[in-house]
């Protein structure tokens, strides 16, 4: 029954779109000065109005969140330990990539541009693109963070 | 997409959120920092498991990103 009990779970909890930060220090700063059973709070980059609260009770959440601005209602049911863990720690890109992948640049000076992946440097979190729309052969290293996959290479 | 969220900065080396003014990370003692960060976590007890599963040890605000 005790371990039960100590079961720690997330919850979400709705939040306006773009106050998620806001939610955050309001949420944090209250749970340091009252008496809360809450582990941790949680904002995940791309998950707009969604805040998540690590706690073993629902009700603590509730508490928690009550009367907070911004906090729009309490999503039913947690959130497995295992689907946050994929939410916090995203497989890195340059591990779904490979050689002869289309990529479009989304960051830095060549933004916008598309390339073709000629190498991947998975300790380094690097990629080497050949840029399709310059006017010669034209490889640059980037961080595999700065791209996003347009198409996959053709497998024999 | 690099909207500024909150008036924070981020260490790079450990990724906690501290004051403009900061000089020094009081949790590492890092000198470098970022604005470029995303996500946050907020740990307020350090054997939560979202601190288990990022590798923290210290209470205190984190960015999940920090470039």
């Amino acid at each position: 029954m005790a371990t039960e009990a100590a079961k720690v779970k997330f919850y979400a909890l709705k939040v306006t779109a773009g106050q998620e930060y806001n939610v955050v220090v309001l949420l944090s700063n209250r749970a340091r000065t009252g008496s809360y059973k809450v582990d941790s709070l949680i904002v995940v980059p791309g998950l707009k109005g969604m805040v998540f609260v690590e706690s073993n009770a629902a009700y603590e959440v509730k508490r928690l969140a009550m009367g907070i601005k911004h906090v729009r209602g309490f999503v039913r049911g947690a959130v497995d330990v295992k689907e946050m863990e994929s939410l916090l720690k995203p497989r890195p890109l340059s591990e779904q990539l490979n050689v002869g992948d289309i990529v479009e640049i989304i960051r830095g000076p060549f933004a916008g541009m598309r390339g073709r992946v000629v190498s991947v440097e998975r300790a380094k979190n690097e990629i080497k693109v050949e840029l399709a729309e310059a006017a010669y052969v034209l490889p640059v290293t980037i961080s595999a963070d700065d791209v996003k996959l347009v198409q996959r290479a053709e497998t024999k | 997409m690099s909207r500024r969220k909150l008036p924070f900065k981020a260490c790079v080396k450990c990724k906690l959120l501290v004051d403009e003014d900061v000089d020094v990370c009081p949790n590492c003692g890092s000198r470098e920092f970022t604005d470029n960060w995303e996500g946050v976590v907020v740990v307020l007890n350090p054997s939560s498991e979202a601190a288990r599963i990022l590798g923290i040890q210290k209470k205190g605000m984190y960015a999940l990103k920090a470039r």
